[in-house]
């Protein structure tokens, strides 16, 4: 997998698959307005700094809101913070999903059994009436926590597809051939099973943001998160919260849908054309 | 026949018994939860808000009042005998009061709003299970038609959206901008409910919205559901066969590619109704529907456990009933069953 | 009913003419392209046991669907063509028509490799009969299909069941019963006995034969095996790498094999009292995908000349006995 051999494959996946071109475009232009968070003028936490419920002009592109904040600035915040916030969610729960999957298949035995268990009963847990009550109890529970909680219950999924993983790999012929000619188990799982993990690992990273965006929207859509730090979910909160269809500041509300809708539509197309081609059984276009 | 009537009583009696126990533990569950979280000794709550309501009350009377909130509260007594009284009064069909809406029965607030929710529920799980199933076997069979690529997008498109985003999109571009439906409420106010024409066509005028959020995203998810299962199946070989046996096209639909794919599709049913939940409480808030749904939410932002705990034991005992129900479909769908006893 | 009712009154030819069939597939754009089937000809007069003989991932299973017709937007045929003729008739599959397909299974049926898999494990046989039927415009009469059942050896009762109920050997009557159901002329069967045990595996070959007999039908036999086609196949064709390597009566081919190929096949089978080591073909099957410009087998071929390695041989006919080779040693 080297990035010689990653280059090649994204310019072939670009080339043949039109949704992957879509959402990659569509993504790299978030990611860009994302960036450019960092050249804001304003504070993201600030409020009350600019002419309210402004509509879209040259000196506020995506109008002002009630709360008297540039929604071209908030925005690029909002996507930053979020795309922060999966991330981490994502780097956690991989880390986590990675370990347990390679020690589970590998060792097998009774370590693989306890893990398995866990897995199973953390799979089942309902994760939106938990972080409910998680709320309840501990009142504002900043992003990072929030993060670190999702990366908890994100894992399972994941883990036991990179078990069944591990354990096809560890039948094959090559596993005893490196075994046999003296490797140990660290440089067996890094060189010799990591390349063929890391394709899965990636896709399912991009689940997991899905996941974990849509809940973070979901949350704190209800409020139930720190409501002055910009993420796709506070802004859409603060518009419906404010009434923004009912003020007729429609560019409030219609913004944040519309960048939502983009972000996960593209990150979804991302997700599906990587593992059409990842796995064989693709459908193949015949002539 | 006769076999399969044996085989189907006690299938049905190991479902049910299944389905008790997982009652059991959910009211167990119930009970001791709110007995194990620090500091929400409710009866002590409850004094201190009359106490801060500002009226005096002689210390004979607070011990007098905290006894009887600690008895009204089931809080009274060892935890054996908390628990005993717990199953006591639950078959008699009281949940214990409301902390918030003190003193009304938790039991009097659900009741209120559950005939909302099972009736949004059960109506679009039907529906978008019977029509996603359908168009979804249809789907793979005759993947290159038009209408299937469309709708095959369409759902694509919808899947990934946070079901919240959807919902608010709909009620943006139905109840704000276009002005078709109402945006909020069940049915209109001042109407009282009652078996006229005005009231039912003021419940689906109010309740078509949430409905139909639920109804598309459902309905895509089921497509896509059953497209997956059948496309797996369409490369089998008694499809094969059934194919060069020339039988025809929409009988091999029917019974090869649909029929086959039914057991898995209604355990996928079985499975999800579990989550169906959480969903409704979505559904419920942008649309201000006033289901169990609001009604638990504003429970938990006001802290009030026994009403919290009485709709959690409800949606276990409504979970578990249904799952219920939709397993006893299974052997229907499935012939294997009597063979392998049953397990999903 | 009996079964001179059944004889059949035309006869049947089958002639294939330089068929060439490939897979083709194309991927994030990159073409794939196997050759499976490359320049076979065979020709088949009356009612006869065909047998064609080849190790796995030869294209015999590839021959048999296009034989059948069974082509599709993955497997097409290139170039030349497959006629039958039922009497007066006749129907074709080439690379712009199919007119075999009008014909499946009234007068042409075909079973299946996966056998134990064919039939839908949701429907219970007697459905199934049921659905053939219907398809094919005919009255579903129970009594009939159970008439039916006892040419395959099977008891009535098995209609009430499913197909998991059922064991290895029942199952594969229960797709020799649906095939034969309309009593075509022509039946092509892959593989039908490979994932049975022996003595199933003998009882279905001679209820296959019996059925030849009786009936009269035109039987095409894909099999691995080469020790089954003594006794059921009075013809033989052995192929290999796509092609055609051997074609004769199964009686010479046997007495007198002319291909090497054919010679490695034929030392392969173990007799009581031989003690010979067996030899295996050195090298490795032939790609499909990536094959040899000129014959298919020269790369593991003990005595293949210069000439071998660039053209490929036809099939051509030694001694005018109807026993024909493609290889450049008889030339």
């Amino acid at each position: 997998m080297s990035p010689m051999a990653v280059l090649d494959v994204t310019k072939r996946l670009f080339k043949h698959d039109i949704r992957f071109r879509l959402s990659l475009l569509i993504f790299v232009i978030l990611l860009v307005f994302a960036v450019l968070s960092v050249f804001s003028p304003y504070d993201p936490r600030s409020s009350y700094y600019v002419p309210i419920n402004r509509p879209p002009s040259l000196s506020h592109p995506l109008g002002t809101n009630g709360r008297g904040q540039d929604l071209f600035w908030m925005m690029a915040f909002a996507l930053k913070n979020s795309l922060i916030f999966g991330l981490e969610v994502a780097i956690i729960s991989r880390i986590i999903a990675v370990i347990v999957g390679v020690i589970a298949g590998y060792k097998g035995g009774i370590a693989d059994q306890v893990l398995i268990f866990l897995c199973d009963s953390f799979i089942v847990l309902p994760i939106f009436p938990i972080l409910i009550f998680l709320k309840l109890l501990t009142r504002e529970m900043s992003l990072s926590t929030l993060a670190v909680v999702l990366a908890l219950f994100g894992w399972p999924w994941d883990a036991r597809l990179i078990r069944s993983q591990v354990l096809s790999l560890r039948e094959q012929k090559f596993t005893i051939t490196s075994i046999f000619s003296g490797e140990n188990t660290w440089e067996l799982i890094f060189y010799e099973y990591l390349p063929h993990i890391l394709p899965i690992v990636f896709a399912t990273t991009i689940n997991n943001m899905l996941w974990s965006l849509g809940l973070e929207i979901t949350l704190s859509v209800l409020g139930l998160t720190s409501l002055d730090i910009p993420t796709m979910g506070t802004i859409t909160y603060w518009a419906v919260q404010q009434q923004a269809m009912v003020t007729g500041v429609w560019w409030w509300i219609l913004f944040p849908i519309v960048f939502i809708v983009l972000l996960f539509t593209s990150l979804y197309f991302l997700f599906v054309s990587m593992t059409d081609f990842i796995n064989p059984r693709a459908r193949a276009i015949a002539r | 026949m006769g076999s399969f009537l044996k085989f189907f009583f006690k299938y049905f009696v190991g479902r049910l018994a299944v389905c008790l126990l997982v009652i059991f533990v959910g009211v167990t569950i119930t009970f001791l939860i709110p007995r194990l979280i620090p500091g929400a000794n409710p009866a002590e709550t409850a004094v201190r808000r009359l106490q801060m309501a500002g009226s005096y009350l002689p210390p004979e009377s607070i011990e007098k009042m905290r006894d009887e909130l600690l008895k009204l509260y089931g809080l009274e007594g060892s935890m054996a005998q908390q628990y005993f009284n717990y199953w006591k009064e639950l078959l008699k069909g009281n949940l214990g009061p409301s902390f918030a809406s003190f003193p009304t029965p938790v039991i009097t607030l659900i009741s209120r709003s559950l005939p909302w929710t099972v009736g949004l529920l059960v109506l679009t799980s039907i529906v978008s299970w019977v029509i996603g199933t359908i168009l979804g076997g249809i789907a793979s069979y005759r993947s290159n038609t038009l209408w299937v690529k469309i709708f095959e997008m369409f759902s694509n498109a919808v899947r990934p959206i946070p079901y919240y985003i959807f919902a608010l999109t709909l009620l943006i571009v139905f109840a704000y901008i276009l002005r078709w439906f109402p945006a909020g409420g069940a049915y209109q106010i001042g109407i009282e409910p009652s078996l006229s024409w005005a009231f039912f066509k003021s419940v689906v005028q109010h309740g078509f919205l949430p409905a139909l959020s639920l109804i598309i995203i459902g309905m895509g998810s089921w497509f896509l559901n059953m497209r997956n299962l059948t496309s797996n199946i369409i490369h089998e070989d008694f499809v094969t066969f059934a194919k060069q046996m020339k039988l025809k096209e929409p009988l091999i639909l029917r019974n090869y590619v649909m029929k086959p794919a039914m057991p898995a599709q209604l355990t996928g049913l079985a499975l999800q109704l579990g989550t169906v939940f959480s969903g409704t409480i979505i559904t419920e808030i942008v649309f201000n529907y006033p289901g169990l749904g609001t009604l638990a939410f504003t429970a938990i932002m006001q802290s009030d456990y026994n009403l919290v705990m009485g709709i959690t034991l409800c949606s276990i005992v409504a979970v578990a009933l249904a799952t219920l129900l939709v397993d006893l479909l299974l052997p229907f769908v499935d012939p294997r069953i009597q063979y392998t006893g049953g397990a999903t | 009913m009996n079964k001179a009712e059944f004889k059949k009154q035309e006869t049947v030819r089958i002639e294939v003419k330089d068929l060439k069939a490939y897979y083709t597939t194309e991927q994030y754009g990159i073409t794939k392209e196997v050759k499976a089937v490359e320049d076979v000809s065979i020709n088949i007069e009356g009612s006869s046991f065909l047998a064609i003989v080849g190790e796995s991932g030869c294209g015999k299973t590839t021959l048999s669907r296009v034989l059948y017709g069974a082509v599709d937007s993955n497997l097409s045929v290139v170039e030349g063509k497959v006629c039958y003729f039922f009497g007066d008739t006749k129907h074709e599959v080439s690379p712009k028509s199919n007119s075999l397909k009008n014909v499946w299974w009234k007068k042409i049926s075909y079973i299946p490799q996966g056998s134990l898999s064919a039939l839908n494990p949701v429907r219970k046989l007697r459905d199934i009969f049921s659905d053939l039927t219907t398809s094919h415009g005919i009255a579903f009469e129970e009594p009939r299909v159970k008439t039916h059942l006892e040419t395959v050896n099977l008891p009535s009762y098995v209609l009430r069941m499913y197909p998991f109920e059922l064991s290895g050997g029942m199952r594969q009557r229960c797709v020799i019963a649906l095939a034969t159901f309309l009593n075509p002329d022509v039946i092509i069967a892959d593989e039908p006995t490979s994932a049975l045990d022996v003595i199933t595996q003998r009882d279905i070959l001679n209820l296959l034969s019996s059925i030849q007999t009786d009936f009269k039908s035109t039987f095409i036999f894909i099999t691995h095996d080469i020790s089954l086609v003594p006794g059921l196949a009075d013809i033989m064709a052995i192929m290999y790498g796509g092609c055609i390597v051997e074609f004769g009566p199964t009686e010479s081919v046997f007495k007198e094999p002319l291909h090497p190929y054919t010679k490695f096949l034929l030392s392969t089978i173990p007799t009581i009292g031989d003690k010979t080591e067996k030899e295996s073909i050195p090298g490795n099957p032939v790609s499909l995908t990536n094959p040899p410009p000129g014959c298919r087998f020269c790369p593991r071929c003990p005595l293949s000349k210069e000439i071998c390695a660039e053209s490929r041989p036809r099939l051509f006919e030694v001694d005018s006995r109807l026993h024909q080779v493609a290889c450049w040693l008889y030339k």
